[in-house]
């Protein structure tokens, strides 16, 4: 089932920056999980119930970077609920640089992902940081557009910026 | 266009700029050389704030406090662009109810008000640029207030670099003896 995902995750990552799922030991349903994740489209057809675990979802960069990691989400599990969209626990949001290097982290709780926009929100508690850790932020409430690389914390937005010497290099 | 600076003007003021923990009678350092970080810095909003990773700035909004070991700015909209590879903020525009204040390390307090403050960082050829420029929308201008103390000007422009501020364009300064000293019967203005 990896070397499926595997095969996969490279077809979609070469199809122009899409969207894809590795949903691995879906929990009591393997075919379920496997279906989901050929079928990103149809979320909504798992069995109701259904609690996939090891959540991912990569958009990749356009050619001629193709092959490099634009952006992840990803969470412990995740659930089907209306409308096709997905509750994902203990979310991580990653967005990388062409070379690789993470730009941003964000953490939550959990979130609301729509596998057909790519976007993700919760109004709980959101905790980011960028990849040098120079800055902190926590806050209220978020919504990540995956397509234009947009997040938006929602309210009560706190941020810590560590200072670096007066010089850059 | 004059330019007052000042430093000039406290001195002949009497007044003492506030630079909680900086010091205007260092020489003035461009030399590129690092400085001593000055510690974390805070950026607090009560409304959105937007993240844009391609064009790679953020947005606060609503009730945006930044606060410093310095001095601390609110103001209603703030901007600033977020370093590709990291590292610090080189640009951030404040803007509406901009308001500044410094606490020296007396306890002296200033505050500067307008209606946007430009944050720019630059380093080129081991010169560093590091500047505060504070203005207004027309009629409004700028204004620093230190105790009875005021100045206005087109624009004030405190050099972080040097820790000198400057007024530019349509000065106008009023300082009024302190009553305590011997010369404090004088209550008329002596800058206008």
């Amino acid at each position: 089932m990896t070397s499926k995902l595997k095969t996969a995750k490279t077809n979609l990552g070469r199809a122009r920056a899409r969207v894809m799922f590795c949903l691995a030991r879906a929990r009591g349903a393997p075919l379920a999980a496997m279906l989901f994740f050929l079928a990103r489209v149809h979320a909504q057809t798992l069995p109701p119930g259904a609690n996939a675990s090891d959540f991912s979802s990569v958009e990749y960069y356009d050619a001629p970077n193709q092959q490099q990691v634009k952006s992840q989400i990803s969470g412990a599990s995740a659930q089907p609920i209306e409308g096709g969209l997905l509750l994902i626990k203990h979310v991580k949001l990653e967005r990388f640089l062409v070379d690789g290097k993470p730009q941003l982290i964000v953490t939550a709780p959990e979130c609301v992902f729509n596998p057909m926009t790519g976007q993700a929100n919760s109004p709980g508690e959101v905790h980011m940081q960028t990849g040098d850790k120079s800055l902190q932020i926590e806050g209220q409430g978020f919504l990540w557009r995956q397509s234009e690389s947009f997040l938006i914390i929602s309210n009560h937005v706190q941020t810590i910026i560590e200072k670096t010497p007066a010089i850059a290099p | 266009m004059k330019m007052f600076y000042l430093a000039i003007l406290f001195l002949a003021a009497g007044l003492a700029f506030a630079s909680a923990q900086t010091n205007l009678n260092s020489p003035a350092d461009h030399s590129g050389a690092p400085k001593i970080a000055r510690g974390p810095l805070k950026i607090n909003a009560e409304g959105p704030t937007a993240f844009d990773l391609n064009h790679h700035f953020v947005t606060y909004t609503e009730n945006v406090v930044v606060t410093d070991p310095q001095m601390k700015l609110t103001c209603e909209w703030l901007q600033a662009n977020l370093p590709v590879n990291g590292g610090r903020m080189t640009n951030i525009v404040a803007q509406t109810n901009v308001v500044m204040d410094f606490t020296d390390e007396k306890g002296q307090k200033t505050r500067a008000t307008g209606d946007q403050a430009v944050y720019y960082f630059h380093v080129e050829n081991g010169i560093t640029n590091e500047t505060v420029t504070l203005t207004a929308n027309p009629p409004g201008k700028p204004k620093v207030v230190q105790e009875q103390n005021t100045m206005t000007g087109d624009a004030i422009i405190w050099d972080r670099t040097t820790d000198q501020v400057r007024v530019t364009g349509h000065f106008q300064g009023i300082y009024l003896p302190n009553t305590n000293s011997p010369a404090g019967t004088n209550s008329k203005p002596i800058f206008q």
